[in-house]
């Protein structure tokens, strides 16, 4: 955009405001004439150029092409500015009527030293409406040969004057090129280009669909396809013969055809002569016409019915450009005549059903009604006929020009009856005679030179004038306004009050015609850049399915030439950059380069700068060996092993240590209370070091912090779960951790904002020092320096302490409950007592495993245990510390005084004829049950299988027995310790009244036996299983 | 009517002799402590429970009390002996019954290590150390005597300023300051105790002894905390008014020998206890420091504990 430099940023209000000042105080092309100037127009032109001067100023450039020698001071300084360099650039060709109005607009070197590409073209083109009224051209061109090929001393009238509207075109072109330099146009007329070329669009596909229903897809020999198709005839039937396989309309085949035949139009036709010309210059017309977007909207359909249901009541014919299309496309058209009519009759019906003058669409009709007949003369006046007609006309007039022609070959011949349009009224211009009719392809018709654009008919002749000759030549003519003139059906027209009207409509049109101008030639381009634009959003919102936007070599390269072409051209001649659009010049041509630069803003992004580029090989792979992209650093992530943390570590181990031991002492404790103990039953404990792991490599390109919100928290949550374990916990729910991690989170943002702050502020004696940022920014979130150093000191460094403290305690302890293990067997009757258990036992077969899980829990390596050994070991462990809960909770009743009663014999079939008749349903039953092995007394049985002892209430009813919840191991090993324990009235407080029942009453004989039969066992279970353990359940037993 | 309403004005004026004021408080002034008192004594009957209900138990326990000052070492450190002591009291009890009944004389050799063996009873609260793991390892000899040592530290000054002030006191001053020294909310009448609190409507009714021997402790604490910064209060604005005095009326300064008596101590008056309360429930930074860059300045809090 650089090179919209001060001076080209006009805004378009100001120049609107000139313009209009400008068209309304005087007409430019009398400005032109005439030498003395209104005072007012002067002053306000020198106003004009002093605003342009004072923006040149205001908005200083930094190139030195543009820069104004001129200072605001200077400028306010300036009273009268020089009408010389003032060199405005009015619209040089404005016709009278305003109509086709052509300025051409000369950048204005005085202010702006602009070297725009265009200048060649400009100095090539010159003005034509300036020029070609003053010199003179022969009113006649003659002809002389029929051929394509020019001759040298003059051209087809038609061509010439297509040629001067081609030039006119051009010239406007440039013009609004050189506008976009000069001017800065606002986007906001785009839509309505856009919407307006959506209309058209939609109207061509109308016309197209009617056409294609119409013509069924036939052979294409049938189809008209002009002379030439003789040359082509093999071609067209072996498309004939694969039609169905050629998935393009009639339409489009033809139109290729005529491309396929260099010079055939998709109109040429061998039956038909001039057929060609006719519609290729009535198609031309026609579209010109659709074209005109701003005017011509209303007419591009058929009237809808809907929409004004008088409408062909008043109408009889209605017509619009649609279906003129389609007329021209289903060859409906024998002249020139009758497609002018057909135009005309638009304009017209407009006109007559609108007959309020102040209607807005008879502003359209009118204007278009003036481009009409501008593009009118570009139709050569052809009335189609047959060939064989020709041909025989021909034959007639064979001896006139046979050696000018050799029409042996059809084919050549209708060649060139093409070029010299088979009209059969010779035309007449105003001053030349006509020369006969009867040779219309040797002789060419004479034209009317006349037939140029209004622009010409200014000075030269009077409407009167036209109308006379019009009047005389009847409706063929070429001149400007015959139809106009010529519409006897519609009489409620005429020129003469057409006239008027259209200045009234062109005074109210009060755009600036530069604007205008740019307007009409840019609004397919600015239509195409709106619908592009359309296109990326959907709604507010951008599509995200739009392809991204892309750079195009041809629009950089543009883009390149324009910044050049900007500054001085040697330099840039000999800039390094030169090659680079030179390389992009060819390309270029093809585009239109209709829009000023800021409709193709990607052009002008600069190139990223090498470093910052990605480049990527040929599988996307991203060079990391870039300079600017490495590997992160490691250890951003990981806390620094020193400090706290390293405290905090050592601590963590030490507890994952004393973990471990305590399961250890777990586990062995759990073996001394149970009889069985399974394989899996304890599940390993062997927890993990921890370690911080390292986010996986990830590049990084600057030095600053990392923003990743998923690292970051997860990083920052594994320092909590730290803290979290530090504390104690061992494992904590998501939840909470969640929980936390937000509000330690927003924490430590506010810390980080008090920081801001601080840093921030000012102070009359300057700014916060860093340690007085920090104490104030603790102070501020309700930490003091104390309560830090406590936590370091408490929390951290003491509790390390007591870690180490427990943890040997907790070793300690381990080898305790180890030592009997460890140390000789004491008590080896009891022992030996035992041994017998264990071998007709409960143990199962597999002694030689790790039975107990030793290896796992590190016994054997701690206490050089071997497994065997072990296991025995554990044994007697049991049973001493069975031994020892024995002579503590009983220190009075040595075990050996009694003898232990015989046991009870397993009730098995044999014995249970001997019992009483009432119970051998009962225990048959039993026994059968269980396989006719002998029954096991239930106390034999191992604790789990046992039922729980039936408890008698001190209500003395019995009820159905309920369980006990089971009570933690704690508890009980607490209640071990305790000499003569109480009743537990603190956690079982016992139904009223139990305590009265606790009398020194009978030992239950239960009990009794028991002691006899296995005491190290009962007593145990006495002691361990919680359902025993009150006092009243022994009583009720 | 206020005779009616307030129930401990002797102990409370007991209480305050003991943290330092000598002179004799109103009634409005022990009514204004008794009324403060008996505000912090239900919020953390309120807080204890709400603890409990977390814990899933209906009643609170010692743990939930002693958890709502466990930030206050010094006083958790206290109170940890206290019950200690208490329970070994108590055990001694026993034992003495049971021992007046058995053997008088030779067993005090047992009767001492028993004793030695009671008092390693030590109150474990459920956030130590210990805690961390499943099992518990007996204990051991020398534990926490570091951390024990620094948290009788304030105890300690405590009793210093005790000993210093009893130092030149008479027999008889001596005996009274000791009696006032047990003045205690709870101790012999627990029940008025928890009528006094609202036991029934604010917690279950019929607490754990321990628990209420907890709160005894704690309002005695409360009113010393409360009378000491009253006493500060005062000083400082008797500092004040000397120094306005002073230079209002120079004269005044010259004391002669047949002037009156020197005024003397004024007692504390409710407005330093206001003041104080006011000081004491002052909020802290800590409390406040999540609602920095959020607004809210003005918030409902609850009453702050002492």
């Amino acid at each position: 955009m650089s090179s919209y430099s001060s001076t080209n940023l006009r805004v378009q209000i100001l120049r609107d405001e000139r313009s209009r000042t400008r068209t309304n105080s005087i007409d430019p092309a009398e400005a032109e004439k005439e030498e003395p100037i209104d005072p007012l127009t002067a002053a306000c032109r020198a106003r004009y150029a002093r605003f342009e001067k004072a923006i040149a100023a205001i908005f200083p450039s930094r190139r030195p092409c543009c820069a104004t020698d001129l200072t605001v001071h200077e400028l306010l300084g300036i009273e009268e500015p020089n009408d010389d360099d003032l060199d405005v650039l009015l619209p040089n060709g404005v016709s009278k009527d305003g109509e086709k109005a052509t300025p051409i607009i000369r950048a204005r070197r005085a202010e702006e030293d602009d070297d725009y590409d265009m200048d060649e073209e400009e100095d090539e083109a010159p003005p034509p409406p300036v020029q070609k009224p003053r010199s003179p051209i022969p009113p006649t061109i003659q002809i002389s040969s029929p051929d394509r090929t020019k001759s040298p001393s003059g051209k087809d009238s038609a061509t010439v004057t297509r040629e001067k509207l081609e030039a006119d075109k051009k010239a406007a072109e440039d013009a609004a090129k050189l506008s976009f330099s000069t001017m800065f146009y606002t986007l906001e007329s785009d839509r309505d280009a856009m919407l307006e070329q959506q209309k058209l669009d939609e109207s061509d596909r109308q016309v197209n669909a009617e056409a294609n229903a119409q013509g069924a897809p036939g052979k294409l020999s049938n189809a008209n396809l002009g002379a030439s198709s003789l040359t082509l005839k093999h071609l067209i039937a072996r498309i004939d013969a694969k039609r169905e396989r050629v998935a393009v309309s009639d339409m489009e085949l033809r139109n290729l055809m005529s491309e396929v035949k260099k010079n055939r139009s998709k109109w040429a036709s061998e039956d038909k002569v001039g057929q060609e010309e006719l519609y290729e210059a009535a198609e031309k017309v026609v579209l010109e016409l659709r074209a005109q977007t701003e005017h011509s909207t209303a007419f591009l359909n058929r009237v809808n019915k809907r929409e004004a249901p008088d409408y062909f009541n008043i109408i009889k014919q209605p017509m619009d450009l649609g279906t003129v299309m389609k007329k021209l496309k289903q060859l409906a058209y024998k002249s020139k005549k009758e497609f002018i009519d057909d135009v005309n009759l638009i304009w017209q019906n407009c006109l007559q059903y609108n007959a309020d003058p102040k209607h807005y669409l008879r502003k359209h009709a009118i204007a278009m009604q003036k481009m009409t007949q501008n593009l009118i003369p570009l139709i050569p006046d052809i009335t189609i006929r047959d060939r064989a007609e020709v041909e025989a006309e021909e034959a007639g007039a064979h001896d006139q020009d046979a050696d000018a022609e050799s029409d042996d070959e059809p084919i050549m011949s209708s060649r060139m009856n093409r070029k010299a349009p088979g009209t059969s009224k010779a035309k007449k211009g105003g001053a030349k005679p006509a020369r006969t009719e009867s040779t219309p392809e040797a002789k060419p018709p004479i034209l009317n030179i006349q037939g140029v654009p209004d622009i010409k008919a200014r000075d030269s002749p009077v409407p009167g004038h036209i109308l006379a000759e019009t009047s005389g030549l009847g409706s063929q003519n070429g001149f400007g306004s015959p139809a106009l003139a010529h519409t006897p059906s519609n009489g409620h027209i005429s020129t003469l009050d057409l006239d008027p009207t259209i200045e009234k409509y062109e005074v109210d049109d009060d755009l600036d015609p530069e604007y205008k101008i740019w307007k009409t030639m840019t609004k397919k381009a600015r239509a195409r850049a709106a619908s592009e634009r359309h296109k990326l959003f959907r709604g507010t919102k951008i599509n995200l399915d739009e392809p991204a936007l892309i750079r195009t070599r041809v629009g950089m390269g543009r883009y390149i030439r324009s910044e050049l072409a900007h500054g001085d051209k040697d330099a840039a001649a000999k800039d390094i950059k030169a090659p680079l659009a030179v390389a992009v010049e060819e390309h270029a041509e093809e585009e239109d380069n209709l829009l000023p630069n800021y409709y193709k803003i990607l052009d002008g992004v600069p190139e990223l700068p090498y470093n910052l580029q990605w480049l990527g090989d040929d599988e996307d792979e991203i060079d990391r060996y870039n300079d600017n992209l490495r590997l992160a650093p490691k250890g951003i992530f990981t806390q620094p092993p020193t400090g706290l943390a390293r405290n905090m570590d050592s601590n963590m181990k030490i507890m994952q240590d004393t973990r471990k031991i305590c399961h250890k002492i777990g586990v062995i404790k759990q073996m001394q209370v149970q009889t069985q103990v399974y394989n899996n039953q304890f599940a390993k404990y062997d927890p993990a070091e921890f370690v911080e792991r390292e986010p996986e490599d990830f590049l990084v390109s600057d030095d600053g912090p990392i923003y990743s919100e998923d690292i970051n928290r997860t990083a920052f949550q594994r320092s909590i779960g730290k803290i979290f374990y530090h504390a104690g916990f061992e494992d904590f729910q998501p939840t909470a951790f969640d929980l936390v991690t937000d509000i330690a989170t927003s924490f430590f943002k506010k810390i980080g904002q008090t920081v801001m702050l601080y840093s921030e502020t000012v102070l009359p004696t300057g700014r916060f020092a860093p340690d007085e940022i920090l104490l104030h920014t603790l102070a501020e979130n309700g930490l003091e320096i104390d309560t830090l150093e406590s936590y370091i000191r408490d929390d951290v460094e003491r509790l390390g302490g007591k870690l180490v403290q427990l943890n040997e305690r907790m070793r300690a302890h381990l080898a305790d409950l180890l030592r009997p293990a460890l140390q000789d067997v004491e008590n080896p009757e009891a022992a030996e007592e035992d041994m017998s258990h264990f071998v007709n036992g409960d143990f199962t077969d597999d002694i030689g495993d790790d039975y107990y899980g030793f290896k796992d829990l590190g016994l054997e390596r701690e206490f050089g245990m071997s497994i065997s050994s072990g296991l025995m070991r554990v044994l007697q462990t049991r049973i001493n510390s069975n031994y020892q809960a024995q002579s503590a909770i009983n220190p009075a009743v040595p075990h050996t005084e009694y003898k232990a009663p015989p046991p009870f014999e397993p009730l098995s079939l044999d014995i249970l004829k001997d019992q009483i008749g009432l119970v051998h349903n009962f225990f048959l039953a039993k026994l059968h049950a269980n396989g006719d092995e002998p029954l096991i007394e239930d106390e034999d049985l191992p604790i789990k299988q046992r039922a729980p002892k039936p408890r008698l209430p001190p209500t003395g009813k019995i009820t159905t027995p309920r369980k006990r919840p089971v009570s933690g191991q704690g508890g009980n090993s607490k209640k071990k310790k305790r000499p003569n324990p109480p009743p537990p009235v603190a956690t079982k407080p016992p139904p009223a009244g139990s305590t009265a029942i606790i009398a020194p009453t009978a030992t239950p004989p239960l009990s009794e036996e028991n002691n006899g039969t296995v005491p190290k066992f009962e007593e145990k279970d006495m002691d361990n299983t919680p359902g025993m353990m009150s006092p009243e359940s022994i009583m009720a037993v | 009517m206020a005779n009616d309403r307030f129930k401990y004005k002797l102990e409370i004026q007991q209480m305050m002799f003991v943290s330092g004021e000598t002179g004799e408080p109103s009634p409005e002034t022990t009514g204004i402590i008794e009324d403060i008192v008996r505000g912090q004594v239900i919020e953390m009957l309120i807080q204890a429970t709400a603890q409990a209900a977390r814990r899933g138990s209906r009643s609170i326990s010692t743990d939930d009390l002693i958890f709502l000052i466990r930030h206050d070492k010094a006083k958790v450190s206290r109170l940890r002996t206290y019950l200690s002591w208490k329970e070994v009291r108590k055990t001694a009890k026993d034992q003495d019954r049971d021992v007046d009944t058995a053997d008088l004389v030779e067993d005090s050799a047992a009767g001492d290590a028993l004793k030695m063996r009671q008092k390693r009873a030590k109150i474990s609260l459920p956030w130590e150390v210990a805690s961390y793991f499943s099992e518990q390892p007996p204990e051991g000899d020398d534990e926490d005597d570091e951390e024990e040592a620094e948290a009788n530290v304030a105890t300690l000054a405590r009793l210093k300023s005790a000993d210093e002030r009893t130092k030149s006191m008479t027999k008889d001053e001596y005996v009274h300051f000791s009696e006032c020294r047990q003045a205690s909310f709870t101790f012999r009448k627990s029940k008025r105790f928890r009528e006094w609190a609202g036991f029934g409507l604010v917690t279950d009714a019929k607490p754990n002894d321990d628990i209420v021997d907890i709160l005894g402790f704690l309002t005695f604490e409360i009113v010393q905390v409360l009378t000491e910064e009253a006493l500060r209060i005062k000083d400082a604005e008797d500092k004040l008014q000397t120094s306005n005095k002073e230079n209002d009326k120079k004269r005044k300064r010259d004391r002669f020998l047949f002037d009156g008596p020197g005024e003397g101590r004024t007692p504390v008056e409710p407005r330093h206890i206001e003041e104080a309360f006011r000081r004491l429930q002052r909020p802290r930074a800590k409390s406040k420091a999540m609602r920095n860059f959020e607004g809210g300045g003005v918030m409902k809090t609850r009453v702050g504990l002492m």
